[in-house]
């Protein structure tokens, strides 16, 4: 199959490979994963004071387009409070990054990833964490 | 059961074809993969006689028997025919036979996208792990290391596929087995990774 520019792009150079410290009270862990595809996707984040989301990392194992969906969203979350962050929906990454129909639930997976971090930070910090499914 | 489409005599336990006239009977679509191959819906499968079984209904259905028979017989020997390979495929696969029965019982798959994203922090940070480790051996292109992760990862296949069959015959709750089949699939995925990553290595 044909990935787009910007696909390959994310795939050969993903931002914010890495972790933090998943005990870290300023951080959110989401995992979450695609056993039909063997895909395995971890996204954190850093949230400041203001509850501004200041730093993101993921580590994924999949294909190109669950890499690149990603490493895409750990880009676009990095300034952003969180209820900004939960608004991110899986049809805004499909579309960035031109994903055909067969690889729309590798967008899926991420926006997932980015609400279970979200609820993760929350559920530490006292909030009520929110259902992500 | 059924009579005959051609001599009307009275079908048999097995529905393919009349006992009598040897007439083929019309596919039931409703047949489960172990109705067609007529195997009891157990698991695990005991792979050669389901085979066996594919073997003597091929005998007599398959399309090539048939290439003098009039249309409507040609049409019911390819779609018997069809419907025994599919069976065989999926019987003799352990996971995909395991998937099938909990879709059996439960009314879907374990293992689809439709399911949606996995959450179980168990399984995910197993792989995720699994997957690191691969990766690392892989840098160092560590004959050694791999060898060991294909060894201990078929020996968790075999593990699996015990449980399966426990909880299979204890009728176990579908939030139950569809963890296993999970890990399962998660566990194939790993070992092609492996495959990929040594072929890799054979081409430099």
């Amino acid at each position: 199959m044909a990935y787009s520019e910007k696909v390959i792009d994310h795939y050969e150079n993903p931002r914010n490979v890495g972790g933090f410290d998943k005990n870290d009270t300023s951080v959110g862990t989401g995992m979450v994963g695609a056993p039909a595809c063997g895909d395995v996707m971890r996204l954190q984040i850093k949230v400041n004071e203001q509850g501004i989301i200041e730093d993101a990392k993921f580590k994924t194992y999949g294909c190109g387009s669950a890499i690149a969906s990603s490493s895409l969203v750990t880009e676009w979350v990095k300034g952003k409070t969180l209820d900004e962050a939960m608004t991110i929906k899986n049809s805004q990454i499909a579309e960035e990054l031109e994903l055909p129909p067969v690889k729309i639930h590798c967008s899926v997976l991420a926006e997932d990833a980015i609400k279970a971090a979200i609820a993760d930070y929350r559920s530490k910090n006292g909030g009520v964490a929110s259902e992500t499914h | 059961m059924g009579h005959c489409r051609h001599c009307q005599a009275e079908l048999g336990e097995q529905p393919a074809w009349c006992a009598a006239c040897g007439a083929v009977q019309p596919l039931d679509p409703g047949l489960s993969h172990f109705a067609i191959l007529g195997v009891p819906a157990t698991y695990p499968q005991d792979a050669a006689m389901v085979r066996e079984r594919a073997l003597v209904l091929q005998r007599v259905l398959h399309p090539d028997r048939f290439s003098q028979a009039g249309p409507a017989e040609q049409r019911l020997s390819l779609e018997w025919s069809t419907r025994i390979n599919e069976a065989l495929a999926i019987l003799t696969d352990p996971l995909r036979c395991a998937d099938y029965l909990f879709q059996q019982r439960f009314g879907h798959s374990a293992l689809a996208e439709e399911q949606g994203s996995l959450h179980n922090p168990e399984i995910l940070l197993r792989e995720m792990e699994r997957r690191e480790a691969l990766e690392d051996a892989a840098l160092l292109q560590d004959h050694h290391a791999l060898e060991s992760m294909r060894t201990a990862a078929e020996q968790e296949e075999e593990q699996l596929q015990n449980r399966l069959s426990a909880m299979f015959h204890q009728g176990a709750k579908a939030s139950e087995i569809a963890p296993l089949l999970q890990e399962w699939q998660y566990l194939r995925k790993f070992l092609a990774e492996m495959e990929r990553r040594e072929e890799e290595w054979d081409l430099r």
